[in-house]
């Protein structure tokens, strides 16, 4: 009887010994083919984040500084406002993890951190963040005021121009599928792409007359329930939007495009490339360089067109109020002032931290140990400064004790 | 949809940035100014900024 009790726990601790190295493997090279299969899209990422996340920060990789005063969090994931910062998150959560793994985490945000890399980790700090059903722990779900109303919710507001141009230029460059990432419905996100991608064909004039046709059948407009557990749980009250479209200055607008691009009647092959400029720049350069010099101005009017068109979309303003509110940033629901007076009140009461630009800040309040490192002033660190060229801002701050 | 044509690195930059400064600038004029979030993000700043103030004072 003993004999076959040693027997099974020998065999249990070498088969986890084995699942262990497993995971190991199955996590090193998934990582591996991620990376592989998306090297050309890290590269235009790469340049995305040079200029438009240029205000937030100036290095996209932390290192640990030593002891963390927070025990949890529950960070406001706002689009387009802290990608850099859910990276901040990981290194606070897990001292010591490598930037590879961090980077990882942030940029393949459905990958749930195996067990492996989560022994780096503080196992209590993630606890209270909530994830959506495909467990991606940074994605956009509002504040939701019962849930989360602990006293450690943080977040990082933009200003809304800079959000919204942000979130513009993201889709232009990621095509309409991500589009929808942001709440869009299919609808929504098919039209802005071409409107962004200067594809103002029939297809699109068909699409707006759609988007129309449905606004004037959905009757009474009855008011969206808020959501509770997470953001992708959209229910039909959210998807099936109540936004009267008919008559709209973005309607107007789009049309004036369709009707332009006709008129114009430009070369096929230099539509397809002012289509694609976003993504071969190389091959578009060349046609559109030969047709600016011969006509430029009708090139400019064309390419602004979808763009004024697209900022006029009716429901795009407002989205880090609705999500302080917990709808989210692409909800039907029409704002009010009582609305604006609510989220500011939940962000003087029930935020612990209120962010804006920079993750140095959020550093200094909640981890000493960053000030002495980064901030002190010290010979050396100005010295290496200097060295790689940063305009880093030196400022005397108090060490804590 | 992603070609080693993007390998044009500085054109790719190029065009980014002015995509994204004429979106800035098409959003700044009075008739596109987000009448919620303005105000939501003019209460954080000045929530942040206090919070900055506060938290120094304490630790001098």
């Amino acid at each position: 009887m003993w004999a076959f009790i040693l027997a099974l726990l020998a065999t249990i601790f070498a088969a986890q010994g084995v699942f262990r190295d497993g995971s190991h493997q199955s996590l090193q090279s998934r990582l591996d083919s991620l990376y592989q299969i998306s090297k050309v899209h890290r590269s235009f990422k790469r340049i995305y984040d040079e200029y438009t996340f240029i205000e937030w920060t100036n290095s996209s990789t932390l290192r640990d500084y030593g002891d963390k005063i927070l025990k949890n969090f529950r960070f406001v994931h706002f689009p387009k406002t802290g990608t850099t910062f859910a990276a901040t998150m990981i290194h606070y959560c897990c001292p010591g993890m490598d930037n590879q793994y961090a980077h990882a985490l942030r940029q393949f945000n459905s990958i749930l951190p195996p067990p492996l890399l989560m022994e780096s980790c503080n196992p209590q700090c993630f606890r209270i963040q909530p994830r959506s059903r495909n467990g991606d722990p940074w994605a956009h779900i509002p504040y939701r005021a019962g849930l989360d109303l602990q006293g450690v919710a943080v977040a990082m507001f933009r200003s809304p121009a800079a959000r919204l141009a942000s979130q513009l230029s993201y889709m232009r460059v990621m095509g309409p599928k991500l589009a929808m990432s942001f709440g869009f419905r299919r609808v929504d996100g098919l039209i802005l792409f071409r409107l962004l991608s200067c594809s103002y064909d029939h297809e699109l004039k068909s699409l707006i007359s759609q988007l129309c046709v449905s606004s004037s059948h959905t009757g009474k407009a009855a008011q969206p329930t808020k959501l509770e557990e997470y953001a992708f749980a959209l229910n039909a009250s959210h998807t099936h939007r109540r936004i009267q479209y008919e008559n709209t200055p973005f309607v107007k607008r789009a049309l004036e495009c369709v009707e332009l691009q006709t008129r114009l009647n430009l070369p096929p092959a230099l539509l397809r490339s002012l289509q694609n400029m976003s993504t071969s720049v190389s091959s578009s350069t060349k046609l559109l360089e030969t047709h600016l010099a011969r006509e430029p101005e009708e090139l400019v009017k064309l390419v602004q067109c979808g763009r004024e068109a697209a900022v006029l979309y009716p429901g795009l303003q407002g989205c880090q109020t609705r999500m302080l509110l917990g709808r989210t940033c692409f909800d039907s629901y029409t704002l009010t002032v009582e609305d604006v007076s609510e989220a500011k009140r939940r962000m003087s009461q029930e935020f612990l931290f209120v962010g804006k630009k920079s993750v140095r800040s959020f550093y200094y309040l909640y981890s000493c140990s960053y000030t002495d490192a980064y901030w002190h002033t010290t010979p050396h660190v100005r010295r290496s400064h200097r060295a790689v060229g940063r305009q880093h801002r030196l400022v005397s701050l108090p060490v804590r004790r | 949809m992603f070609s080693d044509e993007l390998i044009n690195q500085r054109a790719a930059k190029e065009s980014m940035r002015q995509t994204s400064q004429q979106f800035v600038q098409l959003l700044q004029s009075d008739s596109l100014r987000d009448p919620y979030d303005g105000p939501v993000y003019e209460h954080a700043r000045n929530l942040f900024e206090s919070d900055m103030t506060k938290k120094k004072t304490t630790f001098i």
